[in-house]
């Protein structure tokens, strides 16, 4: 059974549709990433799962419940974006705080925190007020929030804004813990790169409607194409590959682009080098960037609009696109 | 655990703001001015021991403490038909000096009155007059050590000569509450500043510092500076971004604005509590007198708070602005006052039968009347026009509380909160401890019979509508 599934979801506001029909499911365990554009919907997703917007149209089930429950809130964790914390806390007292609200014991509050706050490398200001953490520790501080009471399903906004690339290593790394350990993690990032390196799945929201979704292996891959270089002094032959019905795409240095028809495989390719003496040094099918896929997907999506000069235009959200 | 959790967080949130500080400063400095103040006695006895002995002959509810007056005596005495006990000497036992803690001998001249239930020279008048000397009103303020006909050597015996009378001498010492009624001489930063005058009675002094500084304008700073601080909580709580965390705990959201609220409402009582308790024990040190009654205007003003903290609420939820909300909230404490001051006047008009003070000739009113010129003192006024014909014909009864305005104002006090009952509760549970009945003027005690079962229920039934109100708007919107 899907530990997240939606089926048909929609959310009005007004004249506009936030989210237009999406249906998606996550399996327990997996790490699912949600890209799009900012206004994509993939909020709104997120916050339809977790009850604090609800929806117009369709279902959303958390845990084999209705999303939104009291008993399914309290096997969730949420870490929002571009949160903010009640400054007057300290970072201990507010883990004290909600972990109350979501009915951890007392005790078990004074064991978890420090550890928790360990695990997202602050403990050792743990005492000071919220107001005096940089933003790094901030968002640090919104993962431990997150993980404090050992939820199940785990929904990170943007769990890395603000963190510097050490810190990102490390809360990568806290993810790949938690997968490990068996959580189900939803994550929503702009970095791509990221998501390409943690995520099982991703699912790409295209103002509001669901345009991509499955294994990244999957999408990224391509068929047929591949990346071929030989020993130095040897020559590619051409016209036996053509022959073959191969598709020489380009060269770049020592590199050739090679693209395999559908209905044949590169083994007869490889054959052939061998049988013209030719030493093979590099062979690999070429896969697509997340990145690339998520520009080809959005473009495909609407054609004629020209991201990376929209993405200009949008320093401070659109890094993730480049 | 979770409404604690909030409770916390609320007290929490109100501390970390520096106008907390300001107002807990401002208390701390109040206990500290108040344990300055000095009240020293004066001699008093005479006056105590004549208020002392009125009960004997009447009943001192019937008539204006502040302001006697021979025929009212009279009058008083007439109706009570119990005969006519008139001190006329007071004298300190031995070489005591005129002081609370002193032992007084009072010597009452005594005379039958026709057709008295009981007279002087019957027997059982010693008991009578043991049981009765010093109750006044609900006070017990002096204690009779004993009764007995006077010696023919007592000077004040041989100095009245009157046919039929008897004389009798009351040996009795005040008791606290006694002390309550003994004038006092009222100095600051322990006796530098004196005020001028030959003492007003403790109780008095201490029911105008608990009603003027304490509940009047310590009440009214700490209630806006409540509203300034509280007025954070909600917006602050619906932030974007903050707002999240709190929504996504396995929490009801009404339950969530209802913790909230009664987190602002504790906090507004620790402050309270902390100023009205700190001011009492300082005046009970400094005066010797621990009255309770002031106590419970904690939870008079902490109640009169959840009237416009339930405003603030709804204009917090409803706008998300701290700002909004503080000024719509004394916005709407503007209008409740100015409600009940005009259904109040409305009432006035109506009660003295259309004749104010304001209708009524001022100059020939404090003449004649003779009495305070207060366009409270309807009472005084409508005797004038009867003992005056000269102000009778001068005076034009209103019936502005049959005008559209008036009938307005008071459908619109119907269901509003009635904030000027809560006023005159705390009035009254002062005046209950520190004065006795019409010492200051019968109407503070009698003359505004308010119904409280309705002013706090149709209070009451206000704060849960806006709740609701709030807590509905809360629950069905998407953050």
């Amino acid at each position: 059974m899907s530990v997240i599934r939606t089926d048909n979801l929609v959310k009005s506001y007004g004249k506009v549709e936030a989210l237009k029909g999406v249906s998606i499911s996550v399996e327990r365990g997996e790490v699912f990433g949600l890209l799009g554009q900012n206004g994509a919907g993939k909020t709104t997703l997120i916050k339809a799962l977790l009850g604090i917007i609800k929806p117009t149209m369709g279902e959303a089930l958390l845990l084999g419940e209705r999303a939104g429950t009291a008993s399914v809130r309290r096997r969730v964790g949420y870490l929002p974006e571009d949160h903010r914390f009640p400054d007057y806390h300290t970072g201990a007292s507010l883990l004290n705080f909600y972990g109350a609200l979501l009915g951890v014991s007392a005790g078990e509050r004074s064991r978890r925190i420090p550890e928790v706050l360990d695990v997202v490398g602050i403990k050792g200001r743990m005492h000071s007020k919220i107001r005096t953490y940089s933003k790094g520790m901030k968002q640090r501080l919104g993962i431990a929030q997150a993980l404090l009471h050992q939820p199940e399903v785990i929904f990170l906004d943007e769990p890395t804004d603000g963190v510097d690339p050490l810190g990102r290593r490390e809360i990568r790394d806290l993810m790949q813990t938690l997968k490990e350990k068996g959580a189900t993690i939803f994550l929503n990032s702009h970095l791509l790169g990221e998501v390409e390196l943690i995520c099982d799945r991703v699912a790409i929201l295209q103002r509001g409607n669901l345009v991509q979704i499955g294994a990244v292996s999957d999408l990224t891959q391509q068929h047929g194409r591949y990346s071929l270089r030989l020993a130095p002094g040897d020559a590619l032959p051409r016209d036996k590959f053509v022959q073959l019905g191969y598709q020489i795409a380009r060269k770049s240095g020592d590199f050739w682009e090679i693209i395999v028809p559908e209905g044949k495989t590169i083994d007869a390719g490889i054959a052939c080098l061998a049988e013209s003496g030719l030493r093979l040094r590099h062979l690999v099918e070429q896969r697509q960037s997340l990145e690339e896929l998520f520009i080809e997907t959005v473009e495909a999506a609407e054609p004629g609009v020209d991201y990376s000069r929209a993405h200009r235009t949008r320093p401070a959200r659109g890094d993730g696109y480049r | 655990m979770k409404f604690l959790a909030i409770l916390r967080d609320s007290l929490r949130e109100a501390m970390d703001s520096s106008v907390f500080y300001v107002m807990i400063g401002l208390s701390v400095l109040m206990i500290l001015f108040t344990l300055t103040i000095s009240f020293t006695p004066t001699a008093g006895g005479e006056a105590v021991m004549q208020m002392a002995s009125l009960p004997v002959a009447l009943d001192p509810s019937d008539l204006n403490l502040a302001q006697l007056d021979p025929d009212a005596l009279l009058r008083s005495v007439l109706k009570a038909n119990r005969g006519i006990f008139q001190p006329v000497g007071v004298d300190t036992i031995g070489d005591q000096p005129d002081a609370p803690t002193s032992t007084f001998r009072v010597t009452l001249l005594a005379m039958p009155v026709p057709n008295a239930v009981k007279n002087p020279g019957d027997d059982g008048v010693e008991a009578e007059i043991r049981s009765r000397f010093g109750r006044l009103d609900r006070w017990h303020i002096a204690e009779v050590i004993d009764v007995r006909r006077a010696a023919p050597d007592n000077p004040h015996v041989s100095a009245t000569v009157i046919p039929f009378a008897k004389y009798y001498e009351v040996t009795a010492r005040p008791t606290a509450d006694g002390t309550r009624l003994w004038p006092h001489k009222f100095s600051v930063l322990f006796g530098a500043f004196t005020f001028p005058g030959n003492g007003t009675p403790l109780g008095a002094q201490l029911w105008l510092i608990e009603n003027y500084v304490l509940n009047g304008v310590g009440a009214w700073v700490i209630v806006l500076v409540s509203i300034v601080i509280t007025s954070f909580f909600i917006p602050n709580m619906l932030r974007k971004g903050t707002v999240d965390f709190l929504l996504v705990k396995p929490i009801r959201r009404a339950t969530l604005l209802m913790y909230k609220f009664i987190g602002g409402l504790a906090f507004i009582f620790l402050n309270t509590s902390f100023a009205i308790v700190g001011m009492w024990v300082a005046l009970g040190l400094r005066s010797g007198v621990w009255a309770t009654g002031v106590l419970f205007t904690i939870l008079i003003i902490t109640f009169f708070f959840a009237i416009l903290y339930s405003v603030s609420v709804f204009f917090g939820v409803l706008t998300g602005s701290p700002i909004a909300a503080i000024l719509l909230t004394c916005f709407s404490w503007g209008v409740l006052s100015l409600t009940g001051c005009t259904t109040e006047y409305y009432d006035f008009v109506k009660e003295s039968g259309g004749i104010t003070a304001r209708n009524a000739a001022p100059p020939v009113t404090v003449a004649v009347a003779g009495l305070s010129p207060s366009p409270l003192a309807a009472g005084p006024l409508m005797a004038a026009t009867i003992l005056n014909p000269e102000v009778a014909d001068r005076i034009t009864p209103s019936r502005s509380y049959e005008s559209w305005f008036a009938q307005s104002v008071y459908a619109v006090h119907y269901v509003l909160p009635r904030t000027r009952d809560l006023d005159e509760m705390t009035t009254h549970f002062l005046l209950r401890d520190l004065v006795v009945a019409n010492q200051v003027g019968d109407q503070h005690i009698k003359a505004k019979p308010l119904d409280w079962t309705e002013s706090i229920t149709v209070s009451g039934i206000f704060i849960v509508l806006l709740l609701g109100m709030s807590c509905w708007w809360f629950a069905t919107k998407d953050y």
